[in-house]
């Protein structure tokens, strides 16, 4: 691994552990923020509702291929994740946040077994099929493709699934 | 929450954890009506006992899929 990779794992592993160091990284950090919201109010109930997770903590299969550490603005595609495989056939490549933790229980960022659970218990109506692995830190140039190409993908899909809640979960 | 990065639904293999912030989440689902709002939970990171949480409106011991239903 290049030093550069050592170096973002390290600086992430200092902002889990030191909450100071953290809060003033998120302080100096201007977001991109959008002009406008769009608003769809929930119109079904969530014991009928089938719900897909929206992760950006890295997660992808372990046969597919790795986010990109080495572009310095991040990996603006997304991984289809397919819920019937098991969880050892998971796995996360971010760089950004130490995910030590969510190596050894993958439902700290990606919660599929409660949801699972959920599911059995009449609590929510299905859990879909597929979810979506997908990688933060994006900026500069794929800020554009992450909101114009990979949403409008990520959305059109859930559609077609027929998904009516995506859970989005942050690394 | 004021939980360290990599951790939004907890500390792993704390099931009772992680099934509270998920109720939130879905509670917030149906109780936000605005875009942009944030709701701030009062989870304490590894100063919680989450059998015995109780979040003000709710029990999360009292889960049933009709206390969800909140519209």
């Amino acid at each position: 691994m290049d030093i550069s990779r050592l170096k973002n794992r390290a600086i992430a592993r200092l902002i889990t552990y030191f909450p100071s160091i953290a809060k003033k990284l998120v302080n100096s950090y201007t977001p991109w923020e959008s002009e406008n919201s769009p608003w769809t109010p929930v119109k079904k109930l969530l014991r009928d509702s089938r719900v897909a997770v929206v992760t950006t903590a890295g997660v992808h299969h372990t046969d597919q291929n790795p986010f990109n550490m080495y572009d310095k603005d991040g990996d603006p595609a997304f991984r289809v994740i397919d819920a019937i495989r098991p969880l050892s056939d998971l796995m996360i490549t971010h760089d950004y946040y130490d995910h030590s933790d969510a190596d050894k229980d993958i439902n700290i960022v990606f919660p599929i077994n409660i949801l699972k659970e959920f599911e059995r218990e009449g609590i929510i109506g299905s859990v879909a099929d597929r979810h979506y692995g997908l990688m933060g830190h994006i900026t500069g140039r794929h800020i554009h493709t992450l909101i114009n190409v990979t949403a409008r993908k990520v959305t059109n899909i859930l559609k077609s699934d027929g998904v009516d809640i995506a859970l989005l979960t942050p690394g | 929450m004021r939980w360290p990065f990599g951790h939004p639904l907890g500390e792993p293999f704390h099931v009772a954890q992680q099934r509270a912030v998920l109720v939130e989440a879905f509670n917030a689902l149906y109780s936000i009506t605005t875009p942009g709002k944030i709701v701030d939970i009062p989870f304490r990171w590894k100063r919680e006992k989450y059998n015995n949480v109780d979040t003000g409106k709710r029990s999360v011991l009292s889960l049933n899929p009709k206390s969800l239903d909140l519209q």
